[in-house]
């Protein structure tokens, strides 16, 4: 069956966008965050496939941690995800740091948000 | 965009200029959409988290019966809390009462130009009559001066009114507009804005410009210049070569980029043209970074 690709109505997407910003990020309480050069090397753990068991193991290389190097701006963004500032304010006060305009500043923390949940060093909480 | 650079309208809006429109505003309606070089003209403010602010204009060469086109408008709409819009001065319109807010639909034609404006305004919860009253105020076309004034998106700069823009990019922290002269010998020119210079910025300045120059390009000569307070540099280049110089397709090009330190952004604005000669830059143009900076022989 086909399915149509319909947009999502401009209510819905207004309300996607509020809620991203009232949420909060948290930090992954077993990453560990170091200062490197001008910004900040992330270790985090990863757990085990179930199925990397030997033989497979044997062969496939496996690292029971994943490192991110993140430059300067992206250490500071990681420093304002204190569990108690909603995105809404995180992007704020990177705006105020760096003199940017909100909305400029809601694309690039937002983006880099989306990169960090991908990788496991924060989860988004009220979303 | 940014409320540190931009100049602000008399009622302490700020204001956006762009294709020969003034557009006054509060501050945390950004522009959303900024129309490119297509006719109608159109540009859309949001806020955090709704559009608040839409205008459109086109040039008419008469001045349309606006009471009776929104009359009609406000039928059209079938809404039981349809009104009057009043006390707006020259503005004609109604009000459309929604359940979550009002939206307000207003237009005004200015004969000086001779153009149709439009604007929708969006209020979300309370309608505020003193921001309506004064943003409706603040919009109208720029005055017949020798430079247009393009202003929006942290970039603000005078040039001459024969530019038209052809491009206009916003990517993250990154603003770019491209211009061009309509002509046999076509001149093309492009400013650009970055912020957080100090953070990315690690290579001279010089070395950055000669990174941006357009496939082809060879640098010719580099100069310092100064932009206003600013130490900048400025760079001559040119894409020849004999077949390129025998057929007139020669292309010089000069960049002049500059880096603020109190707004910590760099700028850039690039002048090209069909010639083995030097270009000259075009009178006036302007760009302001903490202050306004006279783009010149040399630099201002």
């Amino acid at each position: 069956m086909k399915r149509s690709k319909r947009k999502k109505p401009a209510s819905k997407r207004e309300m996607a966008a509020s809620k991203l910003l009232a949420s909060v990020p948290m930090r992954n309480e077993v990453a560990e965050v170091t200062p490197s050069g001008e910004g900040a090397l992330v270790t985090v753990p990863v757990r085990r496939p179930g199925w990397l068991i030997p033989p497979i193991s044997w062969v496939l290389p496996w690292r029971s941690h994943r490192r991110i190097q993140l430059d300067a701006p992206g250490a500071e963004v990681l420093g304002l995800c204190d569990g108690e500032r909603n995105v809404e304010q995180v992007v704020e006060s990177f705006a105020r740091a760096h003199k940017l305009s909100f909305r400029e500043s809601q694309l690039a923390v937002t983006a880099f948000l989306r990169e960090l949940l991908r990788r496991g060093i924060i989860a988004l909480v009220g979303t | 965009m940014s409320t540190a650079d931009a100049e602000t309208s008399p009622a302490g809006l700020e204001r956006t200029c762009w294709q020969g429109m003034e557009i006054g505003h509060p501050a945390d309606w950004e522009p959303g959409f900024l129309s490119g070089p297509d006719v109608p003209g159109r540009c859309v403010f949001v806020d955090r988290r709704f559009q608040r602010l839409e205008v459109h204009w086109r040039d008419l060469p008469r001045r349309p019966d606006l009471k009776q086109m929104y009359t009609r408008l406000a039928k059209s709409r079938r809404k039981k809390g349809v009104s009057a819009l009043t006390d707006v001065g020259r503005w004609e319109g109604f009000v459309c009462r929604e359940e979550a807010g009002s939206v307000v639909y207003a237009g005004c034609y200015f004969p000086d130009p001779r153009r149709l404006v439009e604007a929708v305004l969006i209020w979300p919860g309370r309608r505020d009559r003193k921001v309506e009253r004064a943003v409706l105020g603040a919009i109208r076309p720029q005055g017949p001066s020798k430079a247009l004034r393009w202003q929006a998106l942290g970039l603000s700069a005078s040039l001459p009114r024969d530019f038209r823009l052809t491009e206009a990019k916003s990517l993250v922290g990154r603003v770019t507009w491209d211009f061009r002269r309509p002509g046999r010998r076509g001149v093309g020119l492009s400013m650009e804005r970055i912020v957080m210079g100090r953070a990315w910025l690690k290579a001279p300045l010089s070395d950055w410009v000669r990174g941006q120059l357009p496939q082809g390009f060879r640098p010719v000569r580099e100069l310092a210049a100064e932009a206003g307070p600013h130490r900048g540099v400025e760079l001559r280049s040119r894409r020849s070569n004999v077949l390129r110089w025998v057929l007139g397709l020669a292309v010089s090009r000069v960049d002049v980029a500059w880096s603020c330190p109190q707004q910590d952004r760099v700028y850039r604005v690039g002048l090209w043209q069909r010639t083995s000669g030097d270009v000259d830059w075009p009178e006036p143009l302007e760009v302001r970074c903490c202050r306004t900076v006279r783009i010149g022989p040399g630099v201002g």
